[in-house]
């Protein structure tokens, strides 16, 4: 595998990101911008996973191991706290 | 060789589903259809490109990482897809083309 393939895929994969940043910013509702916010994460681990291999440093792969878990969890910290308005009371009936 | 060549055409095609997730998200004229195309390209580029850099002949650490990465993502991706989908469609933000006066937020 060529190191410039590598390379020259991860900079595809970190320009998708201006695009779903134009989405966030335009969204018309809130759900759009956590959607956009969501393909951002997404892109960003492949970059990084790309970016280990095309370095030959693995230890980017737990970087992009900690950005999934990351993602996830703020996703839905922020959706909790959107619809309960707190972030330890249940959901409104 | 073979080898190299099916890692890069994994991985174009892996950057072609994340393209058309992008595009899908800019063109779609609403929440849940813009839902639809990034979750596509959360699945489906993901596991192309983690597929092609599995290929590559190296220590098995690395695979078990991927792997983890790849499990993990295709866990979670459904999951917040759901919960965004669910406060979207709770939150009465509209259909595009579709009236919601009939089942609409208080019919949950």
């Amino acid at each position: 595998m060529p190191t410039t393939f590598l390379i020259v895929a991860a900079s595809c994969a970190a320009l998708l990101t201006f695009p779903a940043f134009y989405g966030a910013i335009r969204g018309p509702s809130l759900y759009d911008r956590i959607v956009s916010i969501n393909v951002i994460s997404t892109v960003s681990i492949i970059a990084i996973a790309l970016l280990s291999f095309a370095f030959d440093n693995t230890s980017f792969l737990d970087v992009a191991l900690v950005f999934a878990l990351c993602g996830f969890v703020g996703t839905t910290a922020i959706i909790k706290a959107i619809r309960s308005g707190s972030l330890g009371r249940k959901t409104k009936p | 060789m073979i080898i190299t060549i099916l890692q890069i055409a994994l991985i174009s095609l892996g950057l072609f589903f994340l393209f058309a997730g992008v595009v899908g998200l800019i063109r779609l004229p609403d929440v849940f259809t813009r839902m639809h195309a990034t979750t596509m390209c959360d699945t489906m580029g993901v596991f192309f490109v983690l597929a092609g850099l599995m290929l590559r002949p190296g220590n098995w650490a690395n695979l078990v990482k991927l792997c983890m990465i790849l499990g993990f993502l295709w866990l979670t991706s459904p999951t917040v897809a759901h919960l965004i989908g669910q406060a979207a469609w709770l939150d009465g933000v509209p259909m595009y083309g579709i009236s919601r006066d009939k089942g609409g937020a208080d019919n949950d």
